[in-house]
């Protein structure tokens, strides 16, 4: 079959199938796109982080939207998120915030390397035990963030930061449901690979 | 196994680099931050378009429980209104006519422009945001802010078609502001709370500091214009004074940047030397 689920053969096959006009048909097409939801859900989360969210009192209290998706990924399919996507979306995240640029991108690059050691012990866990140690990294990274931005730039308040703590372990399930069927869109061959 | 690990670790290190770099000299990385934005501000547009809307619906349902209240209220506060605008019509009518009189030297004019914010006041660390105008619309870093009901920030950081409006609230705001009818000094710091506060008061004015007095910029510093509605102030019952601001940051979708003022006899001399 001229469209393999390989990913990591790149753009080859999409030249692939250029070449081959017959092979260009709708589930062609189809299998490009689900390919890319991941990435798509990934830039929607992170969109989506910057803005405030129609929850009633929250304020400008914002859940980690991104690090759900990092965490998620870096547990169940490593190779969708590598340390230069983290870094890049990071920075992404740190500019647009109006954050110092590298405190998200050397958050996140840390939050995927952490939990991408632990995959093997974490993929045989049930849910409960992903959301509780993503709990805990969560309020680790969480107060990681905190004390480098008071030493860079003055100490800010900590109890928004608790609040964005919990409402991210709030919402963890329902990013999660999205990541999920993210996941199943995806072909199953190459989660073999690893 | 040295790979992925690598890549880590080169990354790390880089972001901390980078965030060292960023903290010591924050102005290093201006233009690239003011290119991000400009990039992300039209696609940042888009997306906020549905995300404001569904959070201005669930505003207006968490707010149906208060709305014969509400009602009320407003039908009280437009009675009073009404009375207030026949009065103040009165009183221009007056001060425009004394102002002749005495040949009162003319408030330099200043120009507006009108911007969609495309994100919103920030997260636990900064309150800023996004707004949809740039250089482009001739906006420049320092430039005020202002909501219709009053000062809300000023521009930090613009590019071409999208600027960063740092917010009262946030702790790295420090804006000198009057308090009106008394006529004390004070700088007004953020907290990343709601409620920013008064700091240098003069000391006469921690005796005789009263709830809801009303605080407007003092332009002194040449940043902000003189007069800026800004808030009202609201003790914290331990001898501290803070301004709640009249601008709701929450319910905004449009905001309007005052541009630099023009001198107007600056104008009209160089028109009558082109005559």
């Amino acid at each position: 079959m001229l469209f393999t689920t390989d990913r990591r053969r790149g753009w080859g096959y999409t030249a692939g199938f250029m070449r081959n006009r017959t092979d260009f048909s709708l589930g062609n097409v189809v299998a490009l796109l689900r390919l890319a939801v991941p990435q798509l859900l990934l830039f929607l989360l992170l969109i989506l982080n910057l803005m405030a969210l129609p929850i009633p009192y929250a304020g400008s209290v914002r859940p980690m939207l991104v690090m759900m998706a990092i965490y998620y990924w870096s547990i169940y399919r490593p190779t969708l998120v590598p340390p230069w996507l983290c870094f890049g979306v990071g920075l992404l995240m740190d500019i647009l915030s109006g954050m110092p640029p590298g405190l998200n991108a050397g958050i996140l690059v840390a939050l995927q390397w952490l939990v991408r050691d632990q995959r093997r012990f974490l993929m045989g866990q049930p849910y409960i035990t992903i959301w509780a140690v993503f709990g805990f990294v969560m309020a680790v990274t969480a107060l990681a963030e905190w004390v480098l931005f008071g030493l860079a730039l003055g100490w800010a308040p900590i109890m928004p930061v608790v609040a964005a703590v919990l409402l991210s372990l709030f919402l963890f399930p329902i990013v999660t449901l999205a990541l999920v069927f993210a996941h199943r869109m995806l072909p199953v061959s190459s989660s073999r690979a690893y | 196994m040295w790979g992925p690990r690598g890549a880590s670790l080169f990354f790390l290190s880089f972001s901390f680099g980078l965030f060292a770099l960023s903290s010591v000299s924050p102005n290093n990385l201006q233009t690239v931050r003011a290119g991000v934005m400009d990039v992300f501000a039209p696609v940042m547009a888009t997306v906020s378009a549905p995300v404001q809307g569904a959070a201005s619906y669930v505003r207006a349902v968490t707010g149906i429980a208060q709305l014969q209240e509400e009602n009320a209220r407003l039908q009280a506060e437009n009675t009073r209104l009404r009375e207030w605008y026949q009065t103040a019509m009165q009183l221009q009518a007056r001060n425009s006519s004394l102002e002749s009189m005495l040949n009162v030297a003319a408030d330099p004019q200043s120009r507006f422009v009108t911007a969609r914010i495309v994100s919103d006041s920030g997260n636990a660390y900064v309150r800023s945001m996004i707004v949809l105008a740039g250089r482009e619309q001739s906006v420049q870093t320092g430039n005020p802010v202002l909501a219709p009901e009053g000062l809300i920030g000023r521009v930090i950081e613009s590019g071409d078609k999208a600027a960063r409006v740092l917010l009262l609230t946030d702790m790295n705001s420090r804006v000198p502001v009057l308090v009106e009818g008394k006529n004390w000094r004070a700088i007004l710091s953020g907290t990343n709370g709601g409620v920013p506060v008064l700091d240098h008061l003069p000391p006469e004015a921690l005796k005789d500091m009263e709830q809801g007095l009303r605080v407007v910029t003092s332009g002194h510093g040449g940043l902000f214009p003189f007069g800026l509605p800004v808030g009202e102030i609201v003790g914290d019952g331990q001898g501290g004074w803070h301004v709640r601001p009249y601008a709701d940051t929450e319910r905004m979708v449009f905001v309007r940047i005052i541009d630099k003022a023009e001198d107007p006899f600056l104008q009209l001399g160089s028109g009558s030397i082109t005559e």
